[in-house]
Formats: C-alpha cells, sequence, structure tokens
C-alpha cells in the first residue's frame, strides 16, 4: 500500500507546485500589463521618489525643519530658501521634505488599519452568517449614516491630537465600506467548488479562510488600499486645516497648510507648496491605484 | 470774488462743526452742530464730505446668534447689542472709568453694600417703565440662565428701598465686585421679557438707543435708532448710549480676517473695532511705525489680555524648586519673541500687569527681574540640582496660531540652556479640561492669558479659595501669597499699593512668568474721522465722529 | 412592490437609532467640559460643577442617554444649545438648505457635466479625447477641495476682486464654494461612466446590435447608457451624502453658515445638544435620500421590476386556482 500513498503524495505536491507557478505567472502578467501602462509607471516612480524623499529628508534639506530664524521670517522664495519661510523664520523646503516622512506615514498606517479592520470584519461577517454578519453589517450602516469628514472629526477630538489618534480617526471612515465589499468577495468565494472540496476534507475554517479564501481577495485589497491611499493625504490635511490631527511645530503638510492660511493673502508660498505637494502625493498614488487596477481586473483586459 | 468768500465761509463752518464735534462727545449734541453747517456744505456742491453719516456698516468676525441679554459675553454682542438694545445700570468707558446709564447715582453707604437709585423715566421700546423689581428679576434670570455666573458671583442678594432705589449687597468684597455687577448684567422690563416667546432670542426688547430691525443668522445684522429713547436729558446722557447723526447701525458677519481687511478696503464696511481684523493685516492700513495710511483711521487699544506662563508649583512637581524657575525666567528672551511674532505690535511685559489697567506701576515694569542671560539660567539649574538635558518639562497651550509659536520659541529658548520641553498644543476645550485637572500631574508650563477688571482681578489662578483642592490653580498652598492676594483683592484695602506688593512677591517667587500684551487697533475708512470704544473694544457708533461717504 | 417599501422604511429606525446612540456615546466620552467652555476661564469650579449639576452633566450615561432618546424620539424635540439657547431643529432648519444648495448643485453638475464627459471617454477610448479627461479627472481627485478653495480665493478675490469669498451675500458667493465641492464629484462621475459605458461597449448585446446593423448612435445612446444610468443613479444616492460631509470643510473655508461650520463649531464647544441633533438630523436625511434612490433604483432596474411583478402575478394565480 505504500506505491499508491508515494503517487498520491508526489500528486499533491505537484498539484501545489503547479498552482504556486500560476499564481505566480498571474502576478507576473498583471506586473507587465501595468508597466505597460506609462502613466501608472510615472506614478509609480513620484512614488519612489517620495519614499526616498522622506527617507533621505536630513541630507536632502539645508536646514533642520525646526530651526527657527526670527531674523529671516516671512520670506518669499529667494536663492537661500527656494520656498521661503514661514513665520518663525524656518525654511519651507525642510520643512516640507521632512513632512513628507509624517505625511505617508498617517496615509499608510491610516489606510492600512482601515484595510485590515475592514478585512477582519468582513471575514467574521462574509463567513459567518446569521447573527454575526447581520449585526456587523447593521454597524456598517451606522457607520457610514455619518458623514466621513465628521466621523473623521470625532474620532479625532475624543482621542486627542496626535499621529496615533489621527491614524484611528482615519482609518475608522475606511473600515465599514472595506467591510462590505470584504464580504461580498468572501460570499462569492465560499460557494465554489474548491472550497466545498476543501470542506470535504475536513480542512478546519482557518486553514480554509487563511490558505484559501485570503490569497483569493488580494487583489481586490491591493486595489482597494492604493486607491483609498491617495484620499488619505486629503484628509488628513483636512483635519490638519481645521485644527485637529496633527499639529503644529510637526511639518505635516496639511499642518503646514493650516501654518500659512492666515497669510494667504501675503505670503501665498506657505499655503501654495504644502498643497501642490499633496496633490502630487495623491496624483501618484492614483495613477499607480488605476493602473494596478486595470492590470489586476480580468474584466478591463483589451 | 463770491467764490472765495463762499469757501472761506465753508472753511470757517467746518472748523467750527469739528471743534463742536470734539466737545459734545459726552453730551451727544454733535448732531445738532453739524447739519447748520452741512446744510450750506451741500448746496454749495462742494465735496459734501462734513455731512455726518446717517447710516454706518461694521465689519463683525463672528455672529450673534441669539439676542437672549445673557449669554456669554462675545465680541460680536459687544459690538452688536450691549448698550445699544439693551443697557446695564453703569458702563466702562475705554480708560475705565464708569459711566453711568441706567443708575443715576451709586453710592457706597458701608463696606460692600451700595445704594443704586435708578432714573424714574427708563422705558424699554415697547414703553414699559422700568423700575428696581425689573432689576431684581433681570439679575434672577442671567443666574437661571447661568453663563455669566463669574459676574454674578459678586452679588450677594438685592434689597429693594423704592420703585426706582435698591440696595446691593456685594459677597466677598472684592475690588472689582461693584463694576463687574453693574456692567455685566443687562436690565430689561419683567413684563416684555415674559411676553417674548424666544426669551428675547430674535426679538429684543431693551431700554437702548437702538431696535432691532433685521437679523440674518450668520450674515448680518440691521439695527435703528429708537424715536422714543427715555433718557431726554442730553447733560446726564451716557456715552454708551450716544446715537448721535447714527440712525442705522449694519452689521456683516467676516469671519475672516483677510476677509474683513479687504472689505475694509473696497469700503464694504467702514470699521472694525473688537476683535476683527488681526496684526497680519495691519500692513493695509497703516505704516511700520503704525501711522494710519491714507485714506483709512485708526484707533489704537490696549488688550486687556496679557500672556504669561503659569508654572506648576505643587509639590510632586520639579517647579516646586524655586532656583528651577528663577532658570527658566532668565532662559526666555522675552523681546525677541516680541519682535519676532508681533513687530511693535506687542509689548513685553517684565510684571503681571499692563498699561490697560488702571492700578498698572510703570515702575514696577521699567526694569525686568530676570532678564534675558542664559548663562545665569544655566547656572540656576546647575543650582536646582539638574545636569543639562536631564529634565524634560510639559508646557500646554491653546492652538491658536500666535500661542503655538510662542509656545514653539519658548521650547527653543529652553533647549538653548539645556531643558527640554515638550510642547502640546490643543484646541481650547481639551486645553481647559488639562488645565483644570485637579491631580497636578497633566502639566508642567501653561501658556495662557488672561484679564480681569483689574490687576488682582486678573489673576484668579493664584487665589486659593476659588478652587475646592485647598491649593491654588498652580497647585500651591503659599499664606504669604495668599495674604498678599487677598489685601489687593477686598475693596478695602484695594489700592495700587496693595497690587504693587502682590505683584513685587508674584514676580520674585516666579509663580507666574509675565510675557507680554498685545496692541491692537480699530481700523474704520477715511470717512470715519474719530473711533470712540469702550472698555470691551466694542464701538460706539453715535459717539465717534463718522461722516457720510 | 409595497412590502418592499415598507421593509426598507423599517430598516430606517434603527439605523437612525443606532446612529444617535452612536453619536451620544462618541460626545459622551469626548474630553472636554462644556460648562467650563461656557463659564470661560476665570470660572472657579465650584461655579462649573453648579453649571454641571443644572445642565445635568453629572447624571449616570444610562439616564442621560434615555432623557436624551426620549426627547429626540418620542417628543420630537432636539433640544437647544448649551451656548446660545438657540433650538437646535430651528438652526438646522435655516442652516440646511445653504449647505443642501450646494450638495445639490454638485450632484446636478455631476449628472451635466461628468455623465457626458464620462461617455466621450469611453466612445472615444484610447483617442485623445478619452486621454485628455481621464488626466483631468485624474487630476481632479487629487487636488484637496480645500486647498482648491483658497487658491481661488487667492485668485479671484484677492487679485482679481471678482467674487466674494466669505459669507453668503449674494448668489455670488455661492460660485466658489460649488465649484470646489463639485470638482471631485465630478472628476470620479467621469472615471466610473466611462468605466461602465466601456463595460457595456465590449459585451455580447452590443456586439449583437453591431452585428444587426443598428446606427452606433442609438447603441450607444439608448442602449449602453440606459444600462449604464442604473448603477450610476444608486452612486448619486451615495454621492450626495459625500457632497453634504465635504461641505463640512468648505463651509470652513468660506464661512458659509449651513450645517457644517454648525456643527464643526458645536463640536469645539463641546455643544452636546447641536452635535447630536445635527448628526441625527443628518443621517435621517441621508437614509431617506438613499431610500428614494433604492427605491427608484428598483422601479428602473427591469430585473428587480421582475421579480415584483413576477411575484405578485404568481400569487393572484394561486389565488384564482385555490378559489376557483
Amino acid at each position: 500500500m505504500a506505491e499508491p500513498t508515494a503517487a498520491a503524495a508526489l500528486d499533491k505536491a505537484e498539484l501545489k507546485r503547479s498552482a504556486r507557478a500560476a499564481k505566480r505567472r498571474a502576478f507576473r502578467e498583471g506586473w507587465h500589463r501595468m508597466c505597460r501602462n506609462k502613466v501608472a509607471v510615472t506614478g509609480l516612480v513620484v512614488i519612489v521618489l517620495l519614499l526616498l524623499i522622506a527617507v533621505f529628508a536630513p541630507y536632502l534639506s539645508k536646514y533642520k525643519y525646526d530651526a527657527i530664524d526670527p531674523l529671516h521670517a516671512h520670506l518669499l522664495p529667494c536663492a537661500d530658501h527656494p520656498f521661503g519661510t514661514d513665520g518663525l523664520g524656518r525654511d519651507l523646503l525642510s520643512r516640507v521634505l521632512y513632512g513628507t516622512r509624517y505625511s505617508l506615514a498617517i496615509a499608510f498606517c491610516s489606510q492600512l488599519v482601515g484595510i485590515v479592520l475592514g478585512i477582519f470584519l468582513g471575514a467574521l461577517a462574509g463567513f459567518f452568517e446569521g447573527l454575526v454578519s447581520d449585526l456587523i453589517m447593521r454597524f456598517c450602516d451606522i457607520f457610514q449614516a455619518i458623514p466621513a469628514t465628521l466621523m473623521a472629526i470625532l474620532v479625532s477630538q475624543t482621542l486627542g491630537a496626535g499621529f496615533l489618534s489621527t491614524v484611528l480617526a482615519l482609518a475608522v471612515t475606511t473600515a465599514p465600506s472595506t467591510t462590505r465589499i470584504v464580504r461580498a468577495l468572501i460570499l462569492q468565494i465560499r460557494n465554489q467548488e474548491f472550497i466545498e472540496a476543501g470542506r470535504a476534507i475536513n480542512c478546519s475554517n482557518g486553514l480554509l479562510i487563511c490558505r484559501h479564501i485570503l490569497p483569493n481577495i488580494i487583489p481586490q485589497v491591493i486595489i482597494s488600499f492604493t486607491g483609498g491611499l491617495s484620499g488619505k493625504f486629503i484628509e488628513s490635511a483636512g483635519l490638519s486645516y481645521l485644527g485637529l490631527g496633527i499639529q503644529p511645530p510637526t511639518p505635516e503638510w496639511g499642518a503646514l497648510l493650516t501654518d500659512g492660511k492666515a497669510f494667504l493673502r501675503y505670503f501665498p508660498n506657505l499655503v501654495i507648496v504644502p498643497g501642490v505637494f499633496i496633490m502630487v502625493a495623491a496624483l501618484a498614488f492614483n495613477l499607480v491605484g488605476d493602473g494596478l487596477r486595470d492590470a489586476l481586473d480580468p474584466k478591463m483586459r483589451d | 470774488m463770491k467764490k472765495e468768500l463762499l469757501s472761506i465761509f465753508l472753511a470757517v463752518c467746518l472748523t467750527a462743526s469739528a471743534f463742536a464735534g470734539c466737545g459734545s462727545l459726552t453730551t451727544g449734541q454733535s448732531s445738532s452742530a453739524a447739519p447748520a453747517a452741512s446744510g450750506s456744505a451741500s448746496t454749495a456742491a462742494a465735496s459734501g464730505t462734513s455731512t455726518p453719516a446717517t447710516e454706518v456698516t461694521e465689519g463683525l468676525s463672528m455672529d450673534v446668534e441669539s439676542f437672549n441679554p445673557w449669554l456669554m459675553a462675545q465680541d460680536a454682542r459687544q459690538q452688536v447689542y450691549y448698550n445699544h438694545i439693551y443697557e446695564n445700570l453703569a458702563n466702562l468707558t475705554l480708560d475705565g472709568k464708569r459711566d453711568l446709564v441706567m443708575a443715576k447715582s451709586v453710592t457706597a453707604e458701608s463696606s460692600g453694600v451700595y445704594d443704586i437709585e435708578l432714573w424714574n423715566n427708563i422705558t424699554d421700546s415697547n414703553g414699559n417703565n422700568i423700575t428696581a423689581d425689573d432689576v431684581i428679576f433681570s439679575f434672577d434670570q442671567c443666574n437661571a440662565v447661568g453663563q455669566l455666573s463669574w459676574a454674578t458671583r459678586y452679588l450677594d442678594h438685592f434689597e429693594k428701598t423704592g420703585d426706582y432705589t435698591l440696595k446691593m449687597y456685594t459677597k466677598d468684597e472684592s475690588s472689582v465686585a461693584l463694576d463687574m455687577l453693574l456692567k455685566t448684567v443687562f436690565i430689561v422690563s419683567q413684563k416684555s421679557y415674559e411676553a417674548s416667546s424666544d426669551q428675547f432670542a430674535t426679538t429684543p426688547v431693551g431700554t437702548g438707543p437702538y431696535t432691532l430691525k433685521e437679523y440674518v443668522p450668520g450674515s448680518s445684522v440691521v439695527l435703528t435708532a429708537r424715536d422714543n429713547y427715555w433718557q431726554t436729558d442730553d447733560s446726564a446722557r451716557s456715552q454708551a448710549s450716544a446715537v448721535g447723526s447714527i440712525k442705522t447701525i449694519n452689521y456683516k458677519v467676516i469671519t475672516d480676517s483677510s476677509q474683513l481687511a479687504l472689505a475694509l478696503e473696497m469700503g464694504d464696511v467702514d470699521i472694525v473695532a473688537g476683535q476683527g481684523v488681526s496684526n497680519t493685516d495691519y500692513s493695509n492700513f497703516m505704516d511700520d511705525s503704525r501711522n494710519a495710511k491714507s485714506g483709512f483711521t485708526v484707533e489704537p487699544y490696549i488688550n486687556a489680555l496679557i500672556a504669561h506662563l503659569e508654572l506648576n508649583c505643587g509639590d510632586g512637581s520639579p517647579l516646586a524648586n524655586e532656583s528651577l524657575r528663577e532658570a527658566i525666567a532668565y532662559a526666555i528672551d522675552k523681546q525677541a519673541i516680541v519682535t519676532n511674532l508681533f513687530g511693535t505690535d506687542a509689548a513685553v511685559c517684565n510684571t503681571n500687569s499692563s498699561p490697560y489697567y488702571a492700578d498698572y506701576d510703570s515702575a514696577l515694569d521699567a526694569t525686568a527681574p530676570y532678564p534675558y542671560s542664559p548663562d545665569k539660567a544655566k547656572e540656576k539649574l546647575k543650582e536646582a540640582g539638574y545636569t543639562e538635558g536631564q529634565l524634560t518639562l510639559n508646557l500646554i497651550t491653546q492652538n491658536i496660531d500666535y500661542f503655538s509659536k510662542t509656545a514653539t520659541l519658548i521650547q527653543a529658548y529652553l533647549e538653548q540652556v539645556g531643558i527640554h520641553c515638550k510642547v502640546s498644543v490643543d484646541e481650547d476645550a481639551l486645553f481647559q479640561t488639562t488645565r483644570a485637572d485637579t491631580t497636578g500631574k497633566a502639566w508642567d508650563l501653561c501658556l495662557n492669558t488672561t484679564m480681569g477688571l483689574n490687576s488682582t482681578g486678573r489673576l484668579g489662578v493664584l487665589d486659593k479659595n476659588a478652587y475646592s483642592t485647598g491649593k491654588n490653580g498652580l497647585y500651591l498652598d503659599d499664606p504669604t501669597l495668599q495674604e498678599k492676594y487677598s489685601t489687593a483683592n477686598l475693596a478695602a484695602t484695594y489700592s495700587k499699593d496693595t497690587v504693587t506688593d502682590l505683584l513685587k512677591y508674584v514676580d520674585e517667587k516666579c509663580y507666574l512668568i509675565p510675557l507680554y500684551y498685545r496692541k491692537g487697533y480699530a481700523i474704520a475708512t477715511a470717512n470715519v474721522k474719530k473711533i470712540v470704544l469702550d472698555r470691551n473694544i466694542a464701538l460706539i457708533p453715535g459717539a465717534s465722529e463718522i461722516e457720510a461717504k | 412592490m409595497g412590502r418592499y417599501i415598507v421593509k426598507r422604511i423599517l430598516w430606517l429606525i434603527p439605523v437612525v437609532l443606532g446612529v444617535a446612540i452612536l453619536i451620544f456615546t462618541i460626545m459622551y466620552f469626548v474630553p472636554g467640559d462644556p460648562a467650563q467652555i461656557i463659564l470661560g476661564a476665570s470660572a472657579t469650579q465650584k461655579e462649573i460643577a453648579t453649571l454641571r449639576q443644572t445642565m445635568g452633566l453629572n447624571d449616570p450615561y444610562i439616564l442621560q442617554l434615555g432623557r436624551f432618546l426620549k426627547s429626540t424620539f418620542l417628543q420630537l424635540d432636539f433640544g437647544s444649545s448649551y451656548v446660545n439657547h438657540v433650538p437646535v431643529f430651528q438652526a438646522l432648519t435655516e442652516r440646511f438648505p445653504r449647505t443642501a444648495l450646494i450638495a445639490i448643485v454638485c450632484c446636478i453638475f455631476q449628472i451635466v457635466l461628468g455623465i457626458p464627459m464620462g461617455i466621450q471617454a469611453a466612445v472615444h477610448q484610447n483617442k485623445w479625447q478619452d486621454r485628455t479627461l481621464v488626466v483631468l479627472a485624474m487630476v481632479g481627485i487629487s487636488i484637496p477641495s480645500f486647498w482648491l478653495a483658497q487658491m481661488m480665493i487667492l485668485l479671484f478675490s484677492f487679485k482679481l476682486g471678482w467674487l466674494p469669498a466669505f459669507g453668503i451675500t449674494s448668489w455670488k458667493s455661492y460660485i466658489m464654494p460649488c465649484f470646489c465641492s463639485m470638482l471631485m464629484g465630478v472628476a470620479n462621475q467621469t472615471r466610473f461612466t466611462r468605466t461602465y459605458m466601456l463595460e457595456q461597449i465590449r459585451s455580447d448585446y452590443v456586439v449583437t446590435a453591431r452585428a444587426k446593423g443598428l446606427g452606433e448612435h442609438t447603441i450607444i445612446y439608448k442602449h449602453a447608457l440606459s444600462n449604464t444610468l442604473i448603477p450610476l443613479i444608486t452612486g448619486i444616492g451615495g454621492d450626495f451624502g459625500a457632497a453634504l460631509g465635504g461641505t463640512v470643510i468648505i463651509e470652513n473655508v468660506f464661512s458659509i453658515p449651513g450645517i457644517g461650520q454648525y456643527m464643526v463649531n458645536a463640536i469645539g464647544n463641546r455643544d452636546y445638544p447641536v452635535v447630536r441633533g445635527s448628526v441625527v438630523f443628518l443621517s435621517i436625511a441621508f437614509s431617506i435620500i438613499m431610500l428614494l434612490v433604492d427605491l427608484g433604483y428598483a422601479f428602473i432596474d427591469p430585473r428587480i421590476k421582475a421579480q415584483y411583478i413576477a411575484g405578485s402575478r404568481k400569487k393572484a394565480k394561486k389565488e384564482a386556482s385555490t378559489n376557483g
């Protein structure tokens, strides 16, 4: 009886290997499709640039972001200060470069937390029918009935100013929609044959979720992640603009906008520069997000 | 020849009316002097600029929201209906003098007890007469609303002694009690108030010289002068209720300072007083030495708020150590902060008072007890037992632009002498909660501004009795401080000397480090020849000299 | 059909109730004391404590929650502002039209501009029209609306002096706020319309229609468009809600006295009745709009309609057979 089991074991291993190879091929195909999309590649280049700026900010900026120089306050762009200086004489270029760290960090973290929360809740709702699913969906309804900006403001005020509370405040706005998407996907997948087959051979629920269901929702999750990321730049800037979220003197882009808004008329550079950076970052992530969606979505294949 | 004679005649009339206008500020007679001159001016079809205006437009930086007389005293309410629609027993002029309005006389009978006599012909715009009962009613309603308890706390009770006379018994015998009570609570007729369906929120009925004509929430207010204003004796009329020639006052709500400045420049509004245009926009109206540019009139005033650093002197706090407090005082370069943030629009305070206050002692303010010296600061730090870089202090403040900038600068100065400083900039509600924390561990330094009716009134944070913890707002229980505070607070012992004594002690002990006071400007277009404000920095259009555009 | 409507209306109730409880709880836990804010910094602790007692803020959570739910839903009384004692509902009815105006203008332009642009992009896929519109749309969704607002104020108000940048003095005051609010919506609408149209254009029935010799114009504007409209119209309801939320910051920038500014100021003042009342009001408005959109969706989409009509026909047949 040893031979048939050995053959069966070989087949199983072969199946696994070919499955993994097929997945890799699919991803490579998607990647190639994305690379052909020139616009998305531009976005990707910009993102890489931003990441480099965030990492190497201390070396790229001539001044430290908190170097106060009252004698040179409110300078318009000049040779020494390409973007001018703010009310305390701090170099705007340096502050914007350092601010890349905070803005990228907040956008990434809040989107990550939101998506993870959404996956967790969506998986629960999709996998366990009945009361659990209903409760979770009603919670989502309730959260979504309050306008997102307002929700962010409320959570931000409950938790106070600062990095962590801003991350949570923004994550709360993403979680409900992600929950819906994940739940819909899981409902789709769990009725498919390979899951039934898995159940037939007595795979545990946990194994089913981790090994089979989750990998199949990854493409959609990646699309949601990158797609929503651009919004996070804008939302976190919005929170700072209202006086919540990240406070000055941290050079987060939104906080820089807040700092400069009283001087819009006289020193518009203080408002123009951070806004342009926010726009460029959001645009880059939008382009990449669209490119990814086009690449990974089979329907758009043309 | 005829033309020259006419122009000389015009010039004489103009000069005459200008002098008449100046002299009649307190009597409100400017309106009677000017028309004679303006009549001939307009017929000559000259510039026509000597006609006094009958209408003026004022810019407001916030909305009134409700016309109830006993809500929080906000700038909008002070500009719009304080002393225009409603009246108080007495007001305060810009330099702090009592300006009797509804009270014909106020005399001190004994310590803390005052006899108040009302005018017997006061009527509101519905024709109801105001009696002593209405005064008591108004104070009761004010307490029911509950938003002005910081003022009414000084009232013990009233005793009616006649239809138009009453005795006011004040609590605590504090030096600010009388003026607080006379000026803060507005008096209305009980009959009119009870007849109102929404407690005067949109249909106010008061005894003031103006009535509400139109109110668009969030946008504009229009007041028109009453024909039947009760005070017919011009010599007894208060400055606060001056009407002059202004029959209509328009208010426009413009919340952004730059927009307010723009509106002034374009002539959409004539005057902005109070918390209107901020110092970032002053350069449109004044040159660097703060002289008005052509086309504008400005009136300087001193802001009652003084910025200071409160130090947590509680037992568990590092700042209980006096040497450390002195180190911090030496470390901060106040003049640099002022010059950088405000230029000439603020001045350094070397003591916890400013020229705004009548008890200000300029000699005390002339020398800094702890002049800026990083070396001395480092010395004191060592004396306190800390090495450089060892200590981290927590500084809290509100998220208002110049506060957070001041905090950042203070942080930089402290870093310079080896004290780390963590700055927390919070929105108002959170800041107040943190500051009022009773454990004494929530903050080390608090950058705050306070104001009062006098210098002692401003320093309520030092008063142990205002708190229920047995310590004062700095978590401190210093019997000497408490004694000096009481002496400087009570009406019986309040004087410039006792105040100076208190301030000297506070400065010496470094409990509070005074920083600066700000100077503001009420700005108007050129047709406003003179701007008259009261102690609340509220515009009195009738007392100002405004010419038609 | 009636059953569906009734069911959807009944769903409203637990959601709105849930929103009310959620907002109450959040405001309960937000640090900060309304009594302290009202009385200001010079008030003593005793005075603040007295005011809190008067305002009922020292009562336990459940008691306060019960009081709030009872007055809001049973007595239909949203309470009055702590700060200025103006009844919340009165202020909302005054302010909501201004916010709604901006949101409605956004939705109108989304339909009037976004959909045609999306169709053009789809029809001329990969040609210059498509590329330009896609780039414009991408830029449109990447610009922060409040930053754009400030740029427009700088240009049209400060430099050129054409438009007022504050308040609601004339119809001109609404131009810039509406433009800033609608930009993202229009851009998104263009992209979605393009996506859906492309889907339709590639689908079998279009191939068949082309094979049958139907004109291109008929195919696009009669058949493909009507199928595209279904998901788009469902989206409009959500867009109105998003527009309502988006005006929060825009109202702050332009000082428009609408609901957004009302709520943000109230949150800062810890004016609980205002925040709670406004959120409940908005969620009811939003839920009603979603309901109307869902119902409209059900009427338009022939598949759903058929379900219900077929169902009722079956029922009638059954009854006929049992009776007959």
